[in-house]
């Protein structure tokens, strides 16, 4: 059995917190319940540490149980809360003070107004960076479904966004393709 | 202004190779500055500094595995 060493686990989770963090925020807008959405994933994920299969995206496997806990809490929840698609916004969007530019303000209304299945998407593929089949794994769907949000995601920000400001987006620097990779496959 | 971001990294996540279905028209450069713009929000987030709670809390999960602390 090759089960990781508990150093190795413990040393992977604890890269990955920032990145649960990020993703919980994308749940709910309350950064407090957040933080106890990824309490409860290392406690979960450390309690499960014999059921990862080494070789599979570490990450991946935490994003997934995130985001079971947040569902089933979020059933519980329900009862409480009317309509839970409003507590949704999400709390990227929230945070505008530390930016002077209002294309970024936008951006980030734009993302909290997508639907919460195309944002989730949008967040793991284009921000995260994993891939169609990876997302679909953690969502529990077709990677079908995925791409087809991605696109509806995108689509919808770029409908959004190019009625509010579209003179911004000629001017964008040169791209810079190697930045971006490094963090994908950290697993 | 300094702000700590991944940088202008611009590649689209994945290229969809072209499936024409819903929506994949949007502008490139339009996307390139959506998928810049997405992953700055994003990483904004993933660089807050991490509350030691978190730590606290793998430490005593450890402890307990290691046996000492059964509660």
């Amino acid at each position: 059995m090759s089960v990781p060493a508990a150093d190795d686990f413990e040393k992977n989770l604890v890269a990955a917190i920032p990145h649960l963090r990020a993703f919980a925020r994308s749940f709910t807008n309350d950064a407090a319940r957040a933080d106890d959405l990824v309490q409860e994933t290392l406690v979960k994920a450390w309690n499960s540490m014999k059921s990862f299969t080494p070789g599979t995206n570490f990450r991946a496997w935490l994003f997934t149980i995130l985001r079971n806990a947040y569902f089933s809490q979020h059933r519980k929840l329900r009862r409480e809360v009317d309509d839970p698609h409003d507590i949704h916004v999400n709390s990227l969007s929230v945070r505008p003070e530390q930016y002077g530019h209002l294309d970024l303000v936008d951006f980030r209304t734009a993302l909290g107004g997508l639907p919460p299945d195309q944002r989730e998407a949008l967040l793991l593929v284009g921000a995260e960076g994993f891939s169609y089949e990876e997302a679909a794994q953690i969502c529990g769907c077709a990677v079908g479904t995925i791409k087809s949000r991605v696109n509806r995601a995108r689509t919808r920000l770029a409908d959004v966004l190019e009625v509010s400001g579209a003179s911004d987006y000629g001017s964008d620097p040169a791209p810079d393709p190697a930045a971006s990779k490094a963090r994908s496959t950290s697993s | 202004m300094t702000t700590e971001k991944l940088g202008p990294s611009e590649h689209p996540p994945k290229q969809e190779g072209g499936t024409g279905s819903a929506g994949a028209n949007v502008d490139p450069a339009l996307q390139g500055s959506l998928g810049r713009r997405l992953r700055e929000a994003y990483q904004e987030v993933v660089d807050e500094e991490v509350p030691s709670k978190f730590l606290n809390l793998l430490n005593e999960l450890k402890k307990k595995e290691a046996g000492g602390d059964q509660t």
